[in-house]
């Protein structure tokens, strides 16, 4: 991560600290976007960080995003930073306008790429649908990236004209399945193959610094939680029973992170290591979700205390841009036919050879 | 923050001079695959060669971190750990010099006295001389400060009496570091010292205990009136338990935590050729992930080490973590080959992953018990 990068995070907790409090994330969760909290974002210039400065950017790395969005997993930001901060990059590689009010950004297959590729900018009506797209009816446009026959397609759809339908998540953030309707789509081109990959897996990353942020706070939470509440005339953590538990959460954590943090550092050689992130993450998501509600008991299950909303998100989270299941096969499959020694090779990816 | 900052370790990536190891040993590895000399293992674990100690050897992969002047070859942490891994992952035989080179070298290069270093470390160096640990007794498993082995003051030495239990490799070592209780402090933790004890000494009794797998590895070992002489004492008389306690960190963290099983995932993945369904493609996926987790927290730590921490608790999570997740390991590889292979593995694997089972509840137990490591990270997180 660069100095930049640091600052900015340093801000986001300054920024969220004052702002991104409870009554903002539960009126949120009712459906009303958090539009004070998002001019402060736009005030710090997040939403186009990784433009070029030209464009009101600083050129942002995936590290540096990954360092802002683990400080808004913490606090459960609800808003779709991830999602504008890629779709601007997106749509600043393809020359499209970009825009710092809130972006919805989505995959598609080499189908729609196709398609996309073929439009000139008339509307696709109902030949193009998504099955789930955060934050989709909330913001301006929905940024579509896809490989096509010939380069990755960037397409800008105006959301006002696409149709809705909404979907339930966990997190009640806003999840919606939508087919375009009228909408026309803008289009532009990113002349490098590897471009979409190179998206899915930096959003798969942003992901999951929000999952590490947000898991973080459960084990902070539960360890103070768990001194400051007493049974049997003393605090529960003097309970042998609940330190091991604690030291799982505690160890789940550390092993997720230093993962984490490998994929963070290597994303630009696309070693594979995104994906053993997020497959190990899932598994961190299931320990810390369970653990945090066990040691918090009946006050962790009830809806005004603020545990409930790290762990919903955590289990929305896990299954997105690339389901938990999606990462594990991804990285079995980069093992499968591998003779003996080669499975080591290719797991760990070191070759061998000279520096 | 404040549990989450207990935990903060850097990321540390392997520096060029370290990862220059690697090709060298993979060559290494592949001479002796070609050669016939390292079958495909039908055993997990370490297996002992003194053989392969003396090759390991020649080629500077043992007192890797050593200074020369003890015949070491004053490398850092990181580029022994590069070759450790590859080592474990290929199953080469290491057992025969593992804990002296991982133990008690060390140990004698930061406690013992010139004279001590002069005469072990260039041994151990050369893969020709073994220890193993006399921590153990009868009463004090986990409870270590219980032991009663006790080291009487006589003219020239010490004269040792009781009982160790449980020494792995006893019956297979040349030396012993042994920790005994040299004076009757009320203290719990005063009054031990550490003593290398020559197991060729009158009075030593070593006697197998075979266990549940079925093999000899660990023994009973007595001492009856066992003299140790005065330039036999680690460090310094009474110092025995904080010594004891810094050499169980590097004891903890290494990748032999989780590599000991590693032949099973190897074997599955050849087993299975492309033939696989998505269910074991995923199960797949997931134990590759928690492997490399475990790898990466392991490379923090021994960049910790190299930096001259003491990283207690993130060593004691690599060592909780990465039993347990080889004890499942084993029966999700078995649940895989069940589901996907029907008619059963092959011979090979059939032998595998018997013997990995059997041995899986040690898994948990040695080098520290889970529970004690949960104890340690509970204590890191400041609820203990």
């Amino acid at each position: 991560m660069s100095e930049e990068g640091q600052f900015f995070a340093d801000m986001m907790d300054r920024l969220c600290q004052e702002h991104c409090l409870q009554a903002v994330i539960e009126s949120a969760e009712e459906g009303v976007f958090p539009e004070q909290l998002w001019g402060e974002f736009q005030g710090l210039g997040i939403p186009l960080m990784m433009t070029p400065e030209e464009q009101g950017g600083v050129d942002a790395s995936v590290p540096d995003i990954c360092a802002v969005l683990r400080v808004a997993g913490r606090y459960a930001v609800p808003a779709p930073i991830l999602e504008t901060v890629l779709a601007n990059a997106a749509l600043s590689r393809a020359a499209i306008k970009i825009s710092d009010g809130p972006l919805a950004l989505v995959f598609g297959d080499k189908t729609i790429g196709e398609m996309l590729r073929q439009s000139k900018g008339e509307s696709l009506g109902d030949r193009i649908s998504f099955r789930k797209v955060a934050w989709a009816k909330e913001v301006q446009s929905i940024v579509i990236v896809a490989s096509s026959s010939s380069g990755v397609v960037v397409g800008a759809m105006d959301s006002k004209t696409c149709n809705f339908e909404s979907v339930p998540a966990m997190s009640r953030e806003p999840r919606y399945k939508i087919s375009c309707g009228r909408a026309s789509v803008k289009t532009g081109f990113v002349d490098d193959d590897g471009f979409s990959d190179e998206m899915f897996r930096a959003a798969a990353l942003c992901r999951s610094a929000q999952m590490i942020g947000a898991i973080e706070w459960t084990l902070d939470t539960t360890v103070s939680y768990g001194m400051e509440r007493s049974q049997f005339g003393r605090p529960i953590t003097k309970f042998q029973v609940v330190q091991h538990q604690l030291a799982e959460l505690a160890s789940s954590l550390a092993a997720a992170s230093a993962l984490f943090n490998a994929a963070v550092d290597q994303f630009e050689n696309d070693s594979g290591l995104v994906a053993a992130a997020r497959a190990r993450l899932g598994d961190s998501v299931d320990t810390a979700v369970s653990i945090s509600h066990q040691l918090h008991a009946a006050t962790g299950f009830s809806r005004e205390y603020g545990l409930n909303f790290r762990t919903r998100r955590l289990m929305q989270w896990r299954d997105e841009f690339g389901s938990t299941e999606y990462w594990r096969r991804r990285v079995g499959e980069s093992l499968l036919g591998a003779r003996y020694e080669e499975v080591w090779e290719r797991m760990i990816g070191a070759d061998g050879g000279e520096e | 923050m404040i549990a989450t900052q207990s935990l903060k370790l850097p990321h540390a990536r392997l520096p060029a001079a370290a990862e220059a190891e690697r090709a060298k040993v993979r060559a290494f590895i592949k001479a002796e695959r070609s050669a016939g000399r390292l079958p495909a293992p039908v055993e997990i674990g370490m297996r002992s060669s003194p053989e392969t100690s003396r090759k390991l050897a020649a080629n500077g992969w043992i007192g890797m971190t050593w200074p020369k002047a003890y015949g070491g070859h004053e490398k850092s942490a990181l580029a022994r750990y590069v070759v450790t891994e590859e080592l474990l992952a290929a199953a080469v035989p290491v057992g025969s010099h593992w804990v002296a080179d991982r133990q008690s070298g060390p140990v004698i290069l930061r406690y013992g006295t010139e004279e001590q270093k002069r005469k072990y470390l260039p041994t151990i160096a050369a893969g020709e001389c073994y220890f193993c640990i006399g921590m153990s007794e009868p009463n004090s498993g986990s409870d270590l400060a219980s032991l009663r082995t006790r080291g009487d003051k006589v003219s020239g030495g010490w004269r040792l009496n009781g009982q160790k239990i449980w020494t792995s490799r006893a019956h297979l070592a040349h030396n012993m570091i042994t920790l005994v209780r040299t004076s009757k402090e009320e203290d719990r933790h005063g009054g031990f010292s550490q003593l290398i004890v020559d197991l060729s000494s009158p009075g030593i009794t070593v006697r197998p205990i075979i266990n549940m797998v079925g093999q000899h590895d660990f023994n009973e070992v007595f001492l009856d009136d066992v003299f140790v002489p005065d330039a036999c004492l680690i460090g310094d008389i009474g110092a025995g338990w904080s010594q004891v306690s810094a050499e169980l960190a590097f004891e903890r963290s290494g990748p032999e935590r989780w590599l000991s099983a590693f032949s099973l995932l190897n074997t599955l993945i050849t087993e299975l050729g492309d033939n696989a369904s998505n269910a074991a493609r995923g199960e797949i996926g997931r134990l590759a992930s928690h492997v490399l987790a475990l790898r990466q927290l392991s490379i923090s730590v021994a960049a910790a080490l190299e930096r001259g921490e003491m990283p207690n608790v993130q060593a004691a999570i690599v060592k909780d973590m990465g039993t347990r997740f080889e004890q499942g390991m084993v029966r999700s590889i078995r649940d895989i080959m069940i589901a996907e292979r029907p008619l059963g593995a092959s011979d090979g694997f059939e032998a595998l992953l018997t013997h990995a089972e059997l041995w899986a509840p040690a898994f948990t137990i040695r080098g520290g018990t889970a529970e004690i490591m949960r104890g340690i990270i509970a204590r890191g997180l400041g609820v203990r």
